[in-house]
């Protein structure tokens, strides 16, 4: 994240993700992941799902996942979420 | 469930990406913003459904993917009308339901009265029949703002009357007229109703006239509602009472000698007819030559909201023939006795005392008169009118 942009946020008493472009993950339970910032798919088996995101990518590992739904910049993952990785 | 729908309507297929990396294709695809949907791994790939419409994009999508695409399955109607295509009957079918579905619909099948207690519904039906409304009549010559008012004018005893049409049913809601009770505290006397002798006098209220014993003609004041006091103020009441005399009756039956008597042979024959939305198709050949009494019954189908018009009546035919009796005398006096007893069975006004029976055989016919002692209330209302000219 460059500094100028973690100035200005502070400047004008606004929260960093407002203006931030990093990637932002909701987690419900261990049962879906909302992916907010996702750049494509990188790798979808069964037990593991693996999505690029700016600077990187994230991996979930688990049992039964699937992608239910995928946006240009959007992606819903649904199954047993057991791990969560991120490779830079 | 609306989305399915849609899909359906749109028709949409399976497809499935194979090769190296098909991942890099969901990545393509998903910023092509071409919609789609359940992403599954598959053996030998990822499968995902797109509309059918959408699919002819894709050869031009997977440049550089380096992927293979194969359909797997084909959905929805599109694909549904190219499979029945020679099917016109089908389609022929589904259109004549479609309309005569709509053509049903611009008609009255169902018309319920309510709200009526003494007039009855076959002549608040009969006079709608002749108005026009009916089973099978076309919604929209139902004129019911005219027909509400007629009905109530021209049928007593309806004050009120509606009229509204909910689908097919036509609902007809009724008010009876409620009569005047005038007899409560309406100012009367009680008059003989009859010639009489009194027997018994009981009266609850008004000023008595007569005695016991006393003869007394039709008409005549039996109690009187009009009391004076000694103080000179007078007072106009509902006489109430009743005024029991001994009254002579005539009863008079005639019986001839010879007449003509309709007797059931045993033999019967069936008609049935089949109605189905006011068409009327006759399940049967031939006519009935004989002569015959005929009692029908008609079964409809019934449903929670009313009777649907479709219904099957059955007539069933009682053969008779006609057969001549020839009584002597006695046998004509026998069966006018017979038909005496039964009409004094009914008699319910009076109690009969004594009665002496008469015989007269002229011109082939026996006629049985009763001269009846009867024991009976003679008191009638006689309302008090008022001359208002004349106030005192």
């Amino acid at each position: 994240m460059s500094d100028m942009r973690k100035n200005a946020a502070e400047a004008m008493s606004v929260p960093l993700a407002a203006i931030d472009r990093c990637p932002k993950i909701e987690l419900i339970g261990n049962r879906e992941a909302i992916v907010d910032g996702c750049r494509g798919v990188a790798e979808y088996g069964e037990g593991a799902i693996r999505l690029n995101i700016s600077g990187g990518s994230v991996c979930f590992f688990g049992k039964g996942l699937e992608i239910t739904c995928l946006y240009s910049n959007e992606a819903i993952i649904k199954g047993i979420i057991s791990n969560m990785e991120f490779c830079l | 469930m609306l989305i399915r729908l849609l899909r359906f309507f749109r028709g949409y297929v399976y497809i499935i990406f194979s090769g190296d990396n098909p991942e890099r294709m969901l990545t393509v695809l998903s910023r092509s913003r071409l919609p789609f949907w359940d992403i599954r791994r598959r053996k030998g790939g990822i499968s995902v459904c797109m509309f059918a419409s959408h699919f002819k994009k894709l050869p031009a999508l997977r440049k550089g993917a380096g992927v293979k695409i194969h359909i797997t399955a084909r959905r929805g109607l599109p694909f549904l009308a190219l499979k029945y295509r020679r099917r016109w009957g089908f389609a022929l079918g589904f259109g004549l339901f479609i309309l005569l579905n709509f053509a049903a619909s611009l008609f009255v099948w169902n018309i319920s009265v309510e709200g009526n207690k003494n007039v009855p519904t076959a002549d608040i039906l009969g006079y709608l029949n002749q108005a026009g409304v009916y089973e099978g009549a076309l919604r929209r010559d139902i004129d019911c703002d005219n027909i509400r008012i007629m009905l109530a004018k021209d049928i007593p005893n309806i004050s009120w009357a509606s009229l509204s049409i909910e689908g097919c049913r036509l609902t007809v809601s009724v008010h009876e007229r409620q009569p005047i009770d005038k007899t409560d505290n309406t100012p009367c006397n009680l008059v003989a109703s009859r010639d009489g002798v009194i027997e018994s006098i009981r009266v609850l209220t008004g000023k008595t006239i007569i005695k016991k014993g006393q003869i007394v003609e039709k008409g005549e004041l039996l109690v009187s509602g009009a009391l004076e006091y000694s103080t000179g103020a007078a007072e106009l009441i509902a006489a109430k009472g009743e005024v029991f005399a001994r009254t002579i009756r005539e009863i008079c039956v005639e019986q001839p000698l010879s007449y003509t008597q309709t007797r059931r042979t045993g033999e019967t024959a069936h008609r049935r007819v089949f109605s189905f939305f006011g068409l009327d198709i006759p399940l049967f050949l031939g006519e009935i030559r004989q002569e015959y009494e005929k009692v029908t019954e008609t079964k409809k189908i019934e449903t929670e909201k009313g009777y649907l018009p479709i219904s099957v009546t059955t007539a069933t035919f009682y053969f008779t023939e006609q057969q001549n009796i020839n009584l002597s005398e006695e046998e004509a006096k026998t069966a006018a006795k017979a038909q005496m007893e039964n009409l004094c069975r009914e008699i319910k006004d009076y109690e009969i005392i004594s009665f002496e029976d008469s015989f007269q055989i002229e011109n082939g016919i026996c006629r049985m008169t009763r001269h009846i002692q009867a024991l009976e209330n003679i008191a009638a209302t006689e309302f008090l009118e008022f001359d208002s000219a004349n106030p005192d």
